[in-house]
């Protein structure tokens, strides 16, 4: 049916079969994406049938960009453990489910990860993510390895295992890395720091953890700021700890807050020189390199893993960066290394477990597991039954002025060995 | 607190009273031409910011811009031709949902061609104006300028253009527009075209203060309840609602701490709801019964 109005021809409001057309092409482009976030690694190597690893992991969520990143570490490592054979000649087989960053998510794809009869579930970049699927988790004799847990789940009652340094460890070695230029004369005796965190209950743990450590360091904290993950503006909490004339800052926040907050210091006038230390979600090449453009040269991020622009290069990260880039990834893109790390060290429990290897099985391999990924790590990765923290030690790196990575200082000890 | 960092925050404030304003211009724009409420405007933030971020490098800050603009127009224009039209007449409702889905393809996009490491965009410049005993970046004031015209631009356009009015129209009832002879598709085009460059624009004034990251479309979260305060179909609400909220937050962060700001701002968009359904600066709807 048309109308004719004012000498033009106008058709009624089309909602037909073109729309459902491209409502139902839409529709197929939203499932193959999650189809592709969900898919697992090659198992072609398998002979003698796979490990199964579930995988649970922000890939649409709030945490999406170091969920994707971390998955493609996970992966890269799978794809290299599978062409060089397997474990024993048993391929490792990752079984991915995307939580969003959403507490019912996560629950519906524990369950469904554990009725696939999987050895262990990896991923979990938060609580929010975690902290739901532990009490569970514990009740089924399921290892959790996270690379962001909060330090109070670590607890060794529970199953969850960090297979990065955890926060309060990061955020401790932070002040210990102040104390070691306070030593060398770069930072004043009096070591007057202000820091910047998260308003978060894993913020608050951290603020009791550093309170402590500055007391024992000789550190006095002059001001603590708060600030939610993705603040529009962090203007006011560095006026503040601009207000206070700090000797050095360290800001306990993920790597586009860094930037955030580093230009936030650049506007209200943080001196250009003022030291500052912040955690490992900053170490890689790239971050460092953006956030030494603001000006502020003397940066140090916290590292879980040697990096691969820095001279040192042990055979774990040879063999690292070669999975890399079999898998067409960037080496030095942030969270890539810590989602290799966490599949090799899920490998390495596997190894020690053997075939098929049971979720209890898998917890008792990993608590009497110990490996630093051929000197990938700063030091041994030490899982035992009173002991989920794995990281032993770590380092500070710096960007160099060609845009590659320094390290700072020796590895700092995190948890005494 | 000093006098320096006094005018500090007053900046401070200001910048982001502009970004809301730009993120919350482009909303209203969209829901007075075209009774949208597009969710999918924080992904146009965060696809114009990355657009910047890979043209401005070569081509310079105010060139990269202005393709930026050009890009996001295009954008804009396609989502709604490719998508959004095929509602035509439809519900609210589902368009609403369309945009949640257009929202989710943009971000696929953006992983697909950028990756998910941080990006920058450099700023236009790095002077720095004397005030009182202190200094404020330059951008500032070139943030609060680039508002304004657009603001000024919106608002001129949609009262005293044949084609803003027809828009107007066109958002009071899309099929009785359309039997009058305005060309709704065109124009519902052109309203889209112009919400990606509203959102290109916040895009790169936020994100050069901040991070080119997949957590920019958050933004919208945050610049909603200004949205809110002000009445989502007017402008001069838009901007002044988001100047509100921008101060709020920033002197509650300053004065009670990053935990408090959020609670405080959203507190704000709960009370006005209560009172002023329609913000103060909307106008309540009559309806006959």
């Amino acid at each position: 049916m048309t109308f004719s109005t004012a000498g033009r021809t106008v058709r009624p409001p089309r909602v037909g079969r073109t729309a459902r057309v491209v409502s139902t092409l839409a529709a197929g482009l939203m499932v193959s994406g999650v189809l592709a976030a969900c898919g697992g690694s090659d198992d072609s190597s398998s002979s003698g049938g796979s490990y199964k690893i579930g995988v649970e992991i922000d890939q649409t969520g709030r945490s999406k960009a170091s969920g994707v990143a971390q998955l493609k570490g996970m992966t890269a490592a799978a794809d290299a453990i599978n062409k060089a054979g397997g474990i024993d000649g048993h391929s490792v087989e990752l079984i991915v489910r995307d939580t969003a960053s959403d507490a019912a998510k996560a629950v519906s794809a524990y369950s469904d990860l554990k009725s696939q009869g999987v050895s262990a579930i990896a991923g979990f970049l938060g609580s929010v993510d975690l902290g739901p699927v532990v009490k569970r988790a514990k009740a089924d004799n399921m290892a959790l390895l996270a690379t962001g847990s909060p330090p109070d789940l670590l607890d060794p009652k529970n199953t969850v295992f960090s297979t990065v340094a955890n926060v309060n460890a990061q955020s401790e070695a932070t002040l210990s890395y102040i104390k070691n230029r306070m030593d060398d004369g770069d930072v004043a005796p009096e070591g007057r720091v202000g820091i910047l965190r998260y308003a978060t209950p894993a913020g608050e743990q951290q603020s009791v953890a550093l309170a402590a450590k500055a007391k024992e360091l000789g550190i006095d904290i002059v001001t603590e700021q708060t600030a939610p993950p993705g603040a529009a503006s962090l203007s006011s909490q560095l006026q503040t700890i601009v207000d206070k004339k700090p000797d050095a800052v360290i800001f306990l926040v993920l790597e586009s807050d860094l930037l955030t907050a580093v230009k936030a210091a650049d506007a209200t006038g943080l001196p250009k020189d003022t030291p500052i230390a912040s955690w490992a979600f900053a170490s890689s090449p790239s971050s460092l390199a953006l956030v030494a453009k603001s000006g502020y040269h003397d940066i140090a991020a916290s590292a879980n893993l040697q990096s691969p622009s820095a001279a040192e290069q042990s055979d774990g990260l040879k063999a690292y960066v070669t999975a890399a880039k079999a898998a067409g990834l960037d080496p030095g893109s942030t969270q890539i290394p810590e989602g290799y790390a966490q599949t090799m060290i899920a490998a390495a429990a596997l190894k020690k477990c053997g075939y098929p290897c049971s979720s209890k099985d898998f917890i008792a391999a990993l608590e009497s597991t110990s490996t630093d990924l051929d000197g990938f790590a700063f030091g041994p990765i030490t899982y035992s039954r009173d002991e989920h923290r794995g990281f032993t030690a770590m380092r500070f790196v710096t960007s160099t002025d060609s845009g590659g990575i320094a390290y700072a200082g020796d590895p700092i000890e995190i948890i005494s060995k | 607190m000093t006098a320096a960092s006094l005018v500090s925050l007053v900046a401070s404030a200001m910048l982001l009273g502009s970004v809301y304003s730009l993120v919350n211009l482009g909303v209203v724009l969209l829901v007075r031409t075209t009774g949208t409420m597009n969710f999918a405007q924080g992904e146009f933030i965060m696809l114009g910011a990355y657009v910047m971020s890979a043209l401005g490098p070569s081509m310079g800050y105010w060139p990269g811009l202005l393709a930026t603009c050009v890009v996001m127009a295009s954008v804009g224009f396609l989502g709604y031709y490719l998508l959004m039209r095929f509602l035509h007449g439809g519900s609210e409702f589902d368009k609403v949902v369309l945009t949640f889905m257009l929202s989710i393809i943009l971000t696929q996009a953006v992983i697909m061609l950028w990756g998910t490491d941080p990006r920058e965009i450099a700023p236009a410049t790095r002077a720095r104006v004397p005030l009182l005993d202190t200094s404020v970046q330059a951008t500032t004031f070139i943030a609060i300028a680039m508002t304004v015209a657009i603001a000024v631009g919106l608002v001129l356009f949609l009262s005293r253009s044949i084609t803003g009015l027809r828009m107007r129209a066109l958002s009071a009832d899309e099929s009785l527009a359309e039997y009058y002879g305005i060309r709704t598709e065109v124009l519902s085009g052109l309203a889209w075209a112009m919400a990606g460059v509203c959102a290109a624009v916040a895009g790169v004034i936020y994100a050069q203060g901040t991070a080119v990251a997949l957590t920019l479309p958050e933004i919208l979260l945050l610049a909603f309840p200004a949205a809110v305060l002000g009445g989502l179909e007017s402008f001069e609400g838009a901007v002044i609602g988001s100047l509100v909220v921008a101060g709020v937050y920033t002197f509650t962060n300053y004065v009670l701490g990053g935990q408090w700001s959020i609670v405080i701002v959203y507190s704000l968009m709960l009370i006005t709801l209560m009172v002023r359904p329609y913000g103060f600066f909307g106008r309540p709807v009559a309806q006959r019964l």
